[in-house]
């Protein structure tokens, strides 16, 4: 889950010419993160896992780091399947 | 010195095109004005400035262009600085400084040398203005604050002396950015989901009825409007909680309001929006100056339960997804025109200069994109908490009202949104209270009316004029008491014969003895269903049942016409002095509760409903006419028009409560003129009639008759058409517009027409009647504002009781008004706009309504530019729907991999390496076929030069169908030395264009043609249908029965076929190969064995035709039947290449695949639905084996789009169902289209000149597709228009917009050469619009500097406005200057002509003069 989520922020970051190596612990708005590279962001996620994140739980608590990211996902019931990262 | 040339980014190639097409106009000027609050120093401050230029690279751009290619230059060194401008000593210096701003905002830059200015102005000690013009090209919003944060640090710095020289991020690297990421799966993703978005075809919303033009000017006015900190904090509590998504939910908001409005003022649901994307997604670009923006289309549906919590939602979802795709590059041309409304939310803000206050003002240029309509600016820049609001609105569309109305609806909306977002949005009141009390005058109607019914009315008048003439006919003639009399003895007998308050459906011509009817049954306590004359017998059998009538009063004549009325008759004589044998007379006064009559009218849905009218809508009707058209006089009038029409209820009614008279005038036998004879007659006072029979009049009669006053209903009445009959009258005849539907008795509303002020297309409806109230209300039944569509509405005494025996329909129709429950009213489904409160513009039937290529059209509208034409006389515009059925090969379908024969086919059954049975049966008989197939010298072999030829010196028979196969055999055999015989046979759906060619291929050849055809031609094919799902088995079978009839009756012994290669195997060789017949010899046995049987098969063929001859098994030994193909090998591409080569035959362009037969698509459908595969699928596998197509051309002619509406009537005409569940499948589309009709009397009127008029008045998608002239339009009985007689134009001449026209000049062609190499487009048509092709404003440039290249001189502008090469030529020559340009005399020559208004024939004379012969219509 987590490299599923680093892989993409960074292919992210990658199409804005920001080329960075993210930590789990990395926190996403420092590194530039704005609400439209959230909007993003969100799109993936429930694209991916198939689920529906209301704008109200896009917080930093929540979405601040991947950390936060993948305990909010699995704390919503989302398992990644064979564990790989694509 | 500059930098290394570098590429624009995609933003700014739109800027730079928008820019050149409006060289002078400052459009795209930015201009803020800081105003500064503190003691600043100005040559500090200027010094700031230097070091800022120096600083930022965006400032140092420049745009060289050479060949219409611009170039982006950074500049080393700008020699510009900032100029400082003292005020503070004028009188007043805000002013000063204001008239100089409005000045200074206005001047354009040169894109070449500098796209900014700049200045210091002093108003004051501590009042100061920076003010900063940059052109778009090199800023936006946020890059603005960026450039105002890094003065204002740079003076900041200098000041305190504390000065370092700073490097900020180059415009350079997104630049170079933008340029990778173009070339990433990423952009291609993005683009395509632009791509798929639907905005280009939805409709342009349009703003309190104004549509924006597509050429309209840059003028836009600014209006500001500041929310206030009230309203910014209600915004903030409703966005509050979004979270790290927050910043979005603002733009959501005003988006929503946006939206809301747009579909309030537009009267539409679908819309969409264009928003600049902020596009600086990293830390680097947020801080580098520029222009990032990208602009895109942003899509809602705003549908009448919306509220405006749930648009909300919608419009997150939408706002979302396009901050997803909105990616660097993406914007283009067409996606920033994808709407004529932008919203810019600009989420960036300044702040306080080196801690002096300072106050922002963005400077508006007085001009935009001439593509926006409306472009809101929304921003918060000084960081008050109070929204900026500007609404930047284009004067083309907004005038001062509707400027004003925008900004108070969009207000009212947001103001509802943030009071109660769960509010529906359709229930805010747009109205003002000037404009209620306004609509609330209009409808003060209440009148009483002298009597309750019209039973009353006629009592009371024929009391007090007994002996004056009621009715006058032409033998028969009745005074009141004589009608009087008449009907309550009828009454009584009614009422004796049906029961009591019958329900008499009257079924009479036109009489006497009908108006006496008519009261007896209303007289019995009853009422009365009437029935035109002319009706067809089933027509009349629906009515009678439908509306359960308890007897039917016809007379023995009509009675003998109808048969089975299914109910009770009483006949009444005819033209007797006194219809009604004597008896006791009766007279009932009538309820004004109860019903009167039932009126049929004919829905939209095809089955005609009968309309339930009381006593009290009638007397209602009635008693108001009466007043406005006797004004206290008796007035006449005529009852000549039909009885099953609402409008003869005037005529029928009006005069006998008058004291005037009803003259009679039968139906004639022939179709209906009885309106003429009225006038040359001359014996009534008022007329009331169609718009449409208005202009079947003598215009020399209206000057002189007796006739005071025309009542015009039914239709929408034109002002010319009006002005028309009023002058030919010598301005004495006074015509009353009269409205009204049946559903409201008759007419609610009515004009009298007055050519000095009604200036309109329509005449107005005027004011309502006695007792009703109008209304233009929206979807949900709301009132809207002034100048927005709406559907009319009628409340008041007239809305009759519903539709008889149809509650689901009445519920739907007559309904309750939310805004005040006690009124009951009827949506009559007419459009209307008020053009002042009060003042109601009548915009036709939203039925006319109809979308063509997703733009929404008003045929009236159409019509309305038709009539105004000086040479047409009358016009209609109708829709013409094709249903198309398209059968596509699916790539990924399973199919053999030589031949390309679909799995799906019976006989394929694919090996594990995919190919077919038929590929492999063709290996194995690969040889026997080739010593099957013979050589030409072996067919000449078989006519010795001392042959028998019969008397008419024939050698044999050819059977033609007109398709390319024969045709070339019949080319060859006459090469050969050989005279045919050509028989033919013309099964009824051969195409016009094959018989033309199998008559010019024979004139050409100088043959003898035989044209054959059987009267039981449908019966074969339906039983072909029926054994083999295709309708070909069964022609053959008829060729091959009559050709060889005729070979026998001629004394010839050879038939020739021209079936292909491919066809002799399939038909002939494969199953004999199969039992393993090889041997030629026995194979041409075996055939004739087979023929010998096939002809013995009992089917229609054989029961219809005379097959005699194959009784005699002698037959086929005498008579040879040779297919030629056996003889010659040749394939499709020759074939083709040597028919074109022959002016004889040409390729038919209206027979879908088949090269001459209509019904073949019939047969190929059939055969989709019933067997699942194509019935050419084995032929065409055939073709390929024997190398005479490849696969992909045989699966690419099997691609069908068939006409499924010709399809099924052909199959009604032979009588053909299809079998099972498959009748449903298979349809894919609708293709819309419109025609329209004229009828342009004493005119040679071309299609083409009514094109080219059209073109120049209404938007091309208004421009009828078809164009057809008529001698005059036909009409129902009712005296409308009627369509479903209208010519099907299809195939009509004027089509010219599906088919390529090729160019005919040499501006046009050298115009189409470049279009075509800019467009990227392999032809070019001179009809092609520039749009449709995919033109933007780029290439337009691109096309105009090609063309000046080649001497053509236009600027792109004119392109733009002359959207095609036949118009652009035209602008061409006449700028034109260059010496190339050696033609331009034809061109004016041609353009003269046209204007010359000479006759098509004329024209073509002389064209074909010029060697200009191949002119499409």
């Amino acid at each position: 889950m987590e490299a599923i989520l680093k892989d993409y922020i960074e292919a992210q970051m990658r199409e804005m010419d920001e080329h960075v190596d993210l930590d789990v612990g990395d926190d996403l708005v420092a590194i530039g993160f704005d609400s439209i590279a959230y909007v993003r962001l969100i799109a993936f996620i429930e694209d991916r896992f198939g689920l529906s994140i209301p704008d109200s739980e896009v917080t930093i608590e929540h979405f601040g780091t991947i950390g936060n990211i993948a305990a909010y996902l699995e704390g919503s019931g989302v398992t990644v399947k064979g564990g790989g990262a694509g | 010195m500059s930098g290394a040339p570098t590429g624009l980014t995609q933003a700014q190639q739109l800027i730079w095109a928008g820019q050149q097409l409006h060289p002078d106009v400052p459009l795209y000027n930015m201009v803020l004005a800081f105003r500064i609050f503190g003691p600043v120093d100005p040559e500090v401050f200027r010094r700031a400035f230097d070091e800022l230029v120096a600083a930022t690279d965006a400032l140092r751009t420049v745009f060289p262009a050479a060949d219409g290619e611009p170039r982006r230059e950074v500049m080393n060194r700008v020699g510009q600085s900032l100029d400082i401008i003292d005020f503070s000593a004028t009188a007043d210096p805000d002013l000063a400084f204001a008239e100089w701003a409005d000045r200074a905002a206005a001047v354009p830059f040169d894109l070449e040398t500098s796209l900014f200015r700049s200045a210091l102005i002093r108003l004051g000690p501590e009042d100061y203005v920076w003010w900063l013009a940059q052109h778009h090209l090199i800023t936006d919003g946020w890059a603005a604050a960026i450039v105002y944060h890094r003065m204002e640090h740079l003076y900041r710095e200098l000041v305190s002396g504390n000065a370092s020289a700073i490097q900020y991020p180059s415009f350079d690297a997104y630049a170079e950015h933008e340029s990778r990421f173009r070339q990433s799966d990423s952009f291609e993703a993005a683009n395509a989901h632009w791509d798929a978005k639907s905005v280009a075809t939805l409709p342009m919303p349009s703003f309190y009825g104004i549509t924006p033009p597509r050429d309209g000017s840059t003028r836009t006015d600014r209006i500001t409007v500041e929310l206030g900190p009230a309203r910014g904090q209600q915004i903030d509590s409703l966005v509050a909680g979004g979270g790290l998504t927050g910043g979005i939910s603002q733009f959501g908001l005003f988006a929503t309001v946006l939206f809301a409005t747009l579909s309030r003022i537009s009267g539409q649901r679908h819309l969409a929006i264009l928003a600049p994307a902020h596009n600086r997604p990293s830390p680097r670009f947020k801080a580098t100056a520029g222009l990032f923006i990208e602009v895109l289309p942003l899509e809602v549906e705003v549908a009448p339960p919306d509220t405006f919590r749930s648009l909300l939602a919608k419009v997150a979802a939408e706002a979302r997804e396009f901050l997803v795709h909105a990616r660097p590059g993406t914007s283009t041309a067409l996606r920033n025109r994808a709407s004529p409304v932008l919203l810019n939310f600009i989420n960036a803000s300044f702040g306080s200069f080196n801690d002096w206050p300072m106050r922002s003002d963005w400077v508006h240029p007085g001009h935009g994109d001439r593509d926006h309509a409306l472009r809101l600016q929304v921003h918060d820049f000084d960081g008050a908490g109070s929204w900026r609001l500007h609404f930047d609105v284009n004067r083309d569309v907004f005038n001062e009202a509707r400027e004003q109305a925008l900004v108070r609806h969009f207000l009212l909306i947001l103001d509802a949104l943030l009071d109660n977002p769960d509010q529906p949005i359709g229930d805010v009141d747009l109205l003002s209270p000037s404009e209620h009390a306004a609509l609330t005058t209009f409808n003060e109607t209440a009148q009483p009316m002298p009597f309750a019914t019209v039973l009353d009315a006629f009592a009371s008048q024929a009391a007090a004029t007994p002996e004056t003439i009621a009715v006058s006919a032409a033998e028969v003639q009745l005074t009141y008491a004589q009608l009087d009399s008449a009907s309550e003895r009828l009454a009584a007998q009614l009422v004796d014969r049906f029961g009591e308050r019958p329900r008499i459906g009257i079924h009479l011509r036109r009489s006497p003895e009908l108006i006496v009817a008519v009261w007896a049954a209303l007289k019995a306590g009853g009422s009365y269903v009437p029935i035109d004359s002319q009706y067809p017998a089933e027509r009349v059998r629906f009515l009678v049942a439908d509306s359960g009538a308890d007897g039917v009063v016809t007379s023995e004549q009509l009675a003998g016409t109808i048969g089975s009325y299914g109910c009770d008759l009483m006949l009444l004589a005819a033209d007797a002095a006194d219809p009604v044998p004597a008896s006791t007379p009766m007279r009932r006064s009538g309820d004004p509760a109860g019903l009167a009559y039932v009126m049929y009218t004919s829905g939209s849905t095809g089955v005609p409903k009968g309309v339930a009218v009381s006593h009290g809508n009638l007397a209602n009707y009635v008693l108001w006419a009466a007043a406005e058209y006797g004004r206290g006089e008796p007035v006449s009038f005529p009852l000549y028009s039909s009885f099953g029409f609402d409008l003869t209820v005037t005529s029928l009614m009006v005069p006998l409560v008058t004291g005037g008279s009803i003259v009679v005038y039968p139906e004639p036998d022939g179709s209906d003129l009885s309106v003429r004879q009225v006038f040359a007659d001359d014996r009534v006072d008022v007329v009331k009639l169609t718009p449409s029979h208005l202009s079947l009049l003598d215009p020399a009669l209206l000057a002189t008759s007796r006739i005071r006053t025309l009542v015009i209903g039914g239709e929408d009445l034109k002002t010319a058409v009006a002005g028309a009959a009023r002058a030919a009258s010598g301005d004495r005849l006074e015509i009353i517009n009269e409205y009204g539907p049946t559903e409201a008795t008759v007419a609610c509303m009515l004009h009298r027409f007055d050519p000095a002020r009604d200036m309109l297309a329509s005449v107005p409806l005027g004011k309502p009647a006695a007792n009703a109230r109008i209304h233009i209300r929206d979807d949900r039944l709301r009132p809207v504002p002034v100048g927005v569509i709406g559907e009319i509405c009628i409340g008041g005494d007239g809305v009759a009781q519903g539709y008889l025996g149809r509650p689901e329909r009445t519920a739907e129709r007559f309904v309750t008004d939310p805004t005040q429950p006690s009124e009951r009213l009827y949506r009559t489904g007419d459009l209307a706009r008020w053009r002042r409160p009060g003042e109601l513009e009548f915009l036709g039937r939203s039925d006319d309504q109809v979308k063509v290529r997703g733009y929404r059209i008003e045929l009236g509208e159409i019509e309305a530019a038709l009539r105004e034409h000086q040479d047409i006389a009358a016009a209609v515009v109708d829709v013409v729907t094709t249903e198309t059925a398209r059968h596509t090969v699916d790539e990924g379908a399973a199919m053999c991999v030589r031949c390309g024969l679909s799995a799906e086919h019976p006989d394929a059954r694919l090996d594990d390496a995919g190919v077919c049975r038929p590929c492999h049966f063709y290996d194995a008989h690969r040889d026997h076929a080739a010593a099957y197939f013979r050589t030409v010298d072996e067919l000449l072999a078989m006519f010795p030069e001392d042959r028998r030829r019969n008397d008419a010196g024939q050698d044999c028979v050819m059977l033609l169908s007109g398709g390319k196969d024969s045709t070339y055999a019949l080319y060859q055999l006459v090469e050969l030395g050989l005279t045919p015989l050509v028989f033919s046979l013309d099964n009824g759906y051969i195409a016009e264009g094959a018989k033309a060619n199998i008559r010019r291929v024979v004139a050409d050849l100088g043959l003898e043609l035989v044209m054959g055809t059987t009267t039981a031609m449908r019966e074969i094919f339906a039983d072909s249908l029926e054994q083999f799902s295709n309708v070909c088995q069964g022609c053959f079978k008829t060729v091959y029965t009559l050709g060889m009839n005729l070979a026998h009756e001629r004394g010839l012994r050879h038939v020739f076929t021209g079936l292909s290669r491919g066809q002799i195997f399939e038909t002939r060789l494969a199953d004999l190969f199969r039992i393993g017949i090889v041997d030629r010899n026995e194979i041409d046995r075996a055939i004739i064995e087979a023929r010998r049987a096939y002809h013995q098969v009992d089917d229609a063929v054989r029961r219809s035709l005379d097959t005699a001859i194959f009784d005699d098994a002698a037959t086929f030994d005498e008579i040879q039947i040779i297919d030629y193909y056996r003889y010659h090998d040749v394939g499709v591409g020759e074939l083709y290449e040597f028919l074109d080569s022959r002016a004889g035959w040409v390729r038919p362009l209206d027979t879908g695949r088949s090269t001459n037969c209509l019904i073949n698509d019939t047969g190929i459908y059939v055969h989709r639905m019933e067997r699942k595969f194509h019935n050419y699928a084995l032929p065409y596998s055939w073709d390929v084996r024997l190398g005479h197509k490849t696969k992909e051309a045989a699966l690419a002619e099997l691609n069908d789009e068939i006409d499924v509406g010709q399809v099924k009537e052909i199959l009604a005409q032979v009588g053909y169902e299809i079998s099972g569940d498959a009748a449903g499948d298979g349809i894919a589309g609708l293709d819309v289209r419109l025609a329209g009709y004229f009828v342009a009397p004493g005119s040679e009127l071309s299609p083409a000149a009514v094109r080219k008029y059209l073109s120049e008045r209404i938007p091309d998608h208004m421009v009828p597709a078809y164009l057809i002239g008529l001698d005059e339009l036909p009409l129902t009985v009712n005296g409308k228009v009627d369509r479903m007689r209208l010519p099907d134009p299809r195939g009509h001449v004027g089509s010219d917009d599906e088919h390529y026209v090729a160019p005919r000049t040499p501006e046009q062609a050298a115009l189409a050469d470049i279009w075509e190499a800019v467009l990227g487009v392999d032809r070019v048509g001179i009809y092609d619009p520039f749009i449709e092709l995919g033109g933007d404003s780029i290439l337009n440039i691109q096309v105009v500097a090609r063309a000046r290249q080649r001497g053509l001189m236009f600027t792109p502008q004119q392109l733009f406005e002359n959207q095609t090469i036949a118009q652009l030529a035209g602008v061409v020559a006449k700028s034109s200057v260059a010496p190339q340009s050696t033609n331009a005399t034809e061109v004016a020559v041609e353009i003269h002509l046209d204007e010359a208004g000479l006759s098509q024939s004329e024209l073509d004379d002389l064209l074909e003069t010029f060697g200009e012969a191949d002119r499409p219509a």
